[in-house]
């Protein structure tokens, strides 16, 4: 390796990355400002409903509906925020942006972690950043409503599902970039639209299917726990798995039909 | 019958060298068996039809594109596994607009873009950003054809690389930026060595920077050879003969192009100009003229070669 | 600068004998002073937009003709011992071997032109002349 080599390796760490994070908060400030109003939201109406918790707990099927639907209301905000990120994402991955991607002197593996922890810094950062503001917000606004770890917030589901949506990208994002096959970030988020969709139909009181879906693809207990790290089996769900390996294996399933099936085909 | 004509280039450490490309697209031959040599320090003019591989080539060279068979090296390193090296001596101005970056506005898009190249000169990039007149402030998408080249010459030129590969650099401009352009780049190349390899339809603008000259038609090298070279051996004759003359067995295979039916003729022939014209006269024909091509002239007259690789 | 290059890259000539010839020029004119400074290589190049090897060849036979001279630091100029009347000969036989060349080319003989340069009349400092004597055997290069 002569000398040239070294500044262009050497690159991969500070500067490019702190650039990565601030075009991609410039390209996304608008999705994180949706986003963060609707977590605000979300937060004020669940110190709401916390707020009313002695007056619903004498009548626990309100408690269990109205909390439902904060549920569901949490897993719109979930669903449009993964969409958001899901279309801001893809401009980079469309065949022609990867040429702009990989025409740098960059080594292509590094340049794609580099990417895609810019991408996980934006994504977690700005959201720890909302919720904690909004939580803060919360208490002054609506003191006693409730903090990170309310019962409200469904044992920190929230930040269990972000796991699970992080992962998601993460794996979609840079395999897509490696490969240079966008077809792969499209499929890696598909288990976790699964997951979202079965969720859905769950708290809509469609249990049967949603079973027959979670049977399927992995069980969880509201819509956060599944898209997270774990869930333990329980009395009623003696057959739960870990929702995230689900995620991981159904990701690298259909990542490896994609390659291998590039593979086959003789292509540009 | 092979050809006269010059494909190869002898220099002893080329800054760009491919050695037998091929790449086809499905079915379609995009390049095949090229062996382009661009030495170092040159200014070659790489000119074809559109679609006769001059952007594949140049993809080859970036790793942008993997040709099926064949090597290539830059300043004798591979693009394939020293593809990051590579990259960071080359300025790349692509054909269209650099994908990607469409929302971004210009001024973040060059600061991210320096972030790549420690070798980014500022001053260099403000005083081209100053001669092209470019907005930084507008947004790329909002762009048109002219500006958005201009933006990427930027991009490719602010940097100093010892590569610059140039896909229709003049494509989308207006005379007067054309002219600034060329300008720029002369003096470009007198401030920092640098091979240039450019693709282009407007060879009479470039032809005075130019010093090498390779015309490729439907992925094959027809020809390369340096412009002086090119400007000695290829001449058009002007001559007069008879309906029923016929070329000498000696100038037949030399005798790139031709012109008219008689009596006067006009041949654009390949070879030393006094044994040309004795081989003319020797063979029944009165030759009138003989003048230089310019290099639009020149390659044209390759172009209209009919292909004689077997 | 006191002169201005013309270059033509349709001329037989390479560009840096044209480069080389339009300083010969200057100097048999007199526009061209000795010690006078010359463009940098840089400028010239930028001004001609032709590639900087070729105007660095053009100061490099000049120099080696002893019509310039490089000062380290200062940059090229004319040399003092230029001569302008030797340098109006060299521009003459470089004309009149085109116009002979040309003659040839148009089936004249030598005599034939000399007969009719003497009947001409001098065109002296008519540039109107001179630029319709372009554009009209500009065709038949």
């Amino acid at each position: 390796m002569t000398s040239i080599s070294r500044p262009a390796h050497a690159m991969i760490s500070s500067p490019l990355f702190r650039s990565h994070v601030r075009t991609l908060l410039i390209q996304q400030w608008k999705v994180l400002l949706i986003v963060g109003i609707l977590i605000w939201l979300y937060q004020f109406m669940n110190a709401g409903n916390e707020l009313e918790t002695p007056f619903i707990l004498d009548n626990p099927s309100t408690f269990v509906a109205v909390n439902r639907g904060l549920g569901l209301f949490g897993g719109i905000i979930f669903l449009i925020m993964t969409a958001l990120w899901v279309f801001a994402t893809w401009e980079d991955l469309k065949p022609d942006s990867r040429e702009a991607f990989h025409v740098y002197p960059v080594d292509r593996i590094r340049h794609t972690v580099v990417r895609t922890a810019a991408g996980l810094a934006v994504y977690v950062g700005s959201f720890v950043l909302l919720w904690v503001t909004g939580a803060i917000a919360v208490n002054i606004f609506m003191p006693g409503g409730g903090w990170f770890w309310s019962p409200a917030y469904h044992e920190g589901g929230w930040i269990i599902s972000l796991f699970g949506i992080v992962n998601c990208y993460l794996l979609a994002t840079s395999l897509a970039l490696l490969t240079r096959r966008p077809q792969i970030w499209f499929f890696c988020w598909i288990p976790l639209g699964v997951l979202l969709t079965s969720t859905l139909l769950r708290l809509l009181n469609i249990t049967l299917l949603a079973n027959g879906f979670l049977f399927l693809f992995g069980p969880q207990r509201g819509l956060y726990g599944g898209l997270g790290l774990a869930v333990h089996p329980t009395p009623t769900e003696p057959w739960a798995l870990p929702s995230l390996s689900i995620v991981l294996i159904w990701t690298v399933i259909l990542s490896g039909v994609v390659l291998l099936s590039s593979r086959v085909r003789r292509e540009a | 019958m092979s050809s006269p004509l010059p494909t190869t280039i002898d220099t002893e450490h080329p800054a760009v060298a491919t050695h037998g490309l091929h790449k086809y697209y499905r079915r379609n031959r995009a390049l095949e068996r090229l062996d382009l040599t661009v030495p170092a320090g040159a200014v070659y003019l790489l000119v074809g039809p559109n679609g006769s591989g001059k952007t594949t080539t140049m993809k080859i060279l970036l790793d942008l594109a993997r040709a099926d068979e064949g090597s290539t090296t830059v300043f004798g390193l591979s693009p394939i596994s020293d593809g990051p090296l590579v990259r960071a001596q080359i300025g790349y101005v692509p054909e269209g607009r650099i994908p990607g970056y469409e929302w971004m506005r210009i001024d973040h898009l060059l600061t991210h873009h320096a972030v790549y190249y420690p070798s980014w000169d500022e001053e260099y990039a403000r005083s081209l950003i100053a001669a092209l007149e470019i907005d930084l402030k507008k947004k790329f998408q909002k762009l048109s054809k002219g500006e958005a080249r201009r933006v990427q010459l930027v991009m490719a030129l602010a940097h100093r690389p010892p590569l610059l590969l140039l896909d229709e650099p003049m494509d989308g401009l207006d005379p007067v930026v054309r002219d600034r352009v060329i300008e720029i780049l002369a003096t470009h190349l007198a401030e920092t060595p640098t091979t240039v390899l450019a693709s282009t339809h407007h060879i009479q603008e470039l032809e005075k920077l130019a010093d090498h000259l390779g015309v490729i038609r439907e992925g094959i090298l027809l020809a390369q050879s340096d412009t002086t070279t090119l400007h000695t051996r290829l001449k058009r004759y002007r001559i007069e003969a008879s309906s029923d003359w016929t070329a000498p067995e000696s100038l037949a295979a030399a005798i790139v192009r031709r012109n008219g039916s008689g009596p006067e003729l006009a041949l654009d022939i390949w070879g030393e100009e006094a044994a040309v014209t004795a081989d003319l006269a020797g063979s029944g024909s009165t030759v009138r003229q003989v003048a230089a091509l310019n290099l639009e002239e020149t390659a044209i007259s390759l172009l209209s070669e009919p292909e004689t690789v077997s | 600068m006191p002169i201005v290059f013309t270059i033509d890259p349709a001329d037989a000539r390479p560009i840096y004998v044209q480069i080389m010839d339009e300083v010969r020029r200057g100097l048999a004119v007199g526009t061209l002073a000795p010690d006078e400074p010359l463009p940098s290589v840089r400028q010239l190049a930028a001004d001609l937009r032709v590639n900087p090897n070729t105007v660095q060849q053009a100061w490099r036979e000049l120099e080696r003709e002893g019509l310039i001279y490089v000062r380290r630091g200062q940059g090229t100029f004319v040399a003092e011992t230029v001569r302008p009347e030797h340098e109006r000969r060299t521009v003459s036989r470089h004309v009149a071997e085109r116009a002979l060349r040309d003659a040839f080319r148009h089936g004249l003989t030598r005599d034939e032109l000399i007969a009719t340069l003497e009947q001409l009349e001098p065109s002296g400092t008519d540039i109107t002349d001179e630029t319709e004597k372009r554009n009209t055997k500009g065709a038949d290069r």
